[in-house]
């Protein structure tokens, strides 16, 4: 466990506040949040429904620009520097008219960075995660968990520096679930990956993050970090989920979730 | 209901499998049966009560007079003059609409503001019966192909454009969110999510739009043509020439049905790249 957590701290987002505009009038969904993260690390973050989780993700990932605040990458203020990351949505969102090898190709393709290297490594990338016999499959033909590696390695491929993860197992049934988040968290960390989870599923964040961030209700402030140290014999998160100290942690954060 | 069973499906069948596949068989046996005997009374009642005299042959004119009119007019090559000018005015105008649609769809995705402002003048020209703008056009580019394909095309692009558009539009939006997330451009998105994605509703737009160019064509026939088969049925009719009217109504139907097979075909072969 320990080895992921290095103290050089890689993502630093610094007083965040942000408002949604509408007709009916104005929505703060994030007030002065701020966090850090450590290079390799696996955060994760929770808060109730409708809190701003999501939009703290567009924020990070550029989508939107905040109100006040700034985000820092090692260091370098991203509103100059810009930043590499890669996002999962919440659906795999591959496109039905491609067949495996095109759809992890899309973000190369979309960059101009497709090369004879590329396909080197998307070979050995699907290789890796079990899709090589599916490159020319259609996703229609793939199940749950192949679509989601396939929607991971399309954003690896670009190499980012940070993933960002928007609950990207809700759409699944329970069962693939619990396969597909032990599967996509074992990538993450062999390809150690900085990533950022957001989650509304208690259990998820304590087996997959190293550190786990409470929000409030709207308008999002950080509530609580919690470390996680679980005595597990391996880190994947199925293992982690027969922790001891596991209920313990739910407890905590389930009390942090529900205290007023 | 058509489905086809191939011999060797068949064959590799479980018996009761079999005795379904027969059963299925017969039924669509049965139906084209009836199709046919509903065609062929038809044409019989026709000629029979023309040659009896219930009917006045000249004004309902026959199917033998009808074969006799074609065999006479393809003798001299008229009737496949006036078929080609037809199919010539339909095609060009279906380009147009299609060409122009995609463009104009494509356009109004692009700037929200424009689709906002031009929205009120596509529901009203849309909904305005074109037939009403016909004579218009015959007054501003005179009597030729000009105003024949320019009818065809009002006929149909106001539906085009709106239809497509509304397919645009409706592209989920977390998959904008993917291509934005990949680092893509808003051409990205129409190149990569929306224009492949909305190939089956292009092509359906297409299929409806083949049919609209002909009736568009047709109308603009009777108003300002000297050839085709739109200038055929109203010339027909003035002189009493019915069998010419009946003619070029049956050769209607053929062309109309062959040219939504031809797009079916298309379809079909799309779906199955897909």
């Amino acid at each position: 466990m320990e080895s992921h957590i290095t103290t050089k701290e890689f993502l630093h987002v610094d007083r965040l506040s942000y408002s949604y505009h509408t007709l009916a009038g104005e929505t703060t969904a994030l007030k002065e949040v701020s966090f850090h993260v450590s290079e390799g690390q696996f955060l994760a973050i929770v808060g109730p429904s409708g809190c701003g989780k999501s939009t703290l993700l567009s924020l990070i990932a550029g989508l939107i620009k905040p109100d006040t605040g700034s985000i820092y990458i090692n260091g370098k203020d991203t509103k100059n520097s810009g930043l590499n990351i890669g996002y999962m949505l919440q659906k795999d969102h591959l496109l039905d008219w491609r067949s495996t090898l095109r759809n992890v190709a899309l973000g190369l393709e979309i960059q101009h960075k497709y090369s004879d290297q590329s396909m080197v490594i998307i070979n050995h990338l699907l290789e890796t995660y079990g899709l090589i016999s599916f490159i020319d499959s259609k996703p229609m033909e793939l199940s749950g968990g192949m679509r989601q590696r396939a929607a991971l390695i399309r954003t690896l491929l670009l190499q980012p520096d940070i993933l960002l993860l928007d609950e990207p197992f809700s759409a699944l049934d329970y069962q693939t679930r619990l396969e597909v988040s032990d599967d996509i968290c074992k990538i993450i960390r062999k390809e150690n990956k900085t990533a950022v989870l957001i989650t509304h599923d208690i259990a998820e964040a304590i087996s997959t993050a190293d550190k786990v961030i409470v929000l409030s209700n709207r308008p999002a402030s950080v509530k609580k970090e919690i470390e996680i140290n679980l005595t597990s014999k391996d880190d994947s998160p199925l293992q982690k989920r027969l922790a001891p100290e596991f209920s313990t942690y739910f407890n905590l954060i389930w009390k942090e979730l529900t205290s007023v | 209901m058509t489905h086809r069973i191939k011999k060797e499906d068949f064959l590799s069948a479980s018996a009761i499998h079999q005795a379904y596949l027969k059963r299925y068989q017969k039924r669509v046996t049965k139906i084209r049966i009836a199709q046919w005997i509903i065609f062929l009374s038809f044409l019989i009642l026709w000629e029979l009560s023309t040659r009896a005299g219930w009917l006045n042959s000249f004004i309902f004119s026959s199917p033998s007079r009808v074969v006799k009119c074609f065999t006479d007019m393809a003798k001299d090559g008229t009737v496949f003059y006036h078929i080609g000018i037809t199919l010539m005015e339909t095609f060009i105008s279906f380009g147009l609409v299609i060409g122009i649609g995609l463009l104009v769809a494509v356009l109004l995705w692009w700037n929200e503001s424009v689709a906002k402002v031009l929205e009120p003048y596509l529901v009203v020209l849309n909904s305005l019966p074109k037939s009403a703008l016909a004579p218009v056009f015959i007054v501003w580019l005179g009597n030729n192909m000009k105003t024949i394909i320019v009818a065809a095309v009002t006929v149909a692009v106001f539906g085009t454009i709106i239809t497509l558009y509304t397919n645009f539009n409706s592209t989920e939006q977390d998959k904008y969110k993917l291509i934005y997330t990949l680092g893509g451009t808003k051409k990205d998105v129409l190149f990569k999510v929306v224009l492949p994605g909305n190939l089956p509703s292009i092509i359906s737009c297409m299929k409806v739009n083949i049919g609209l160019s002909l009736v568009g064509v047709i109308i603009g026939e009777f108003l300002a043509a000297k050839a085709g088969l739109g200038y055929l049925i109203v010339y027909g009719s003035q002189v009493f020439k019915l069998d010419w009217v009946i003619m070029s109504i049956v050769i209607l139907c053929i062309v109309a049905t062959a040219l939504y097979g031809i797009l079916s075909y298309v379809e079909r072969k799309v779906r199955r790249r897909q």
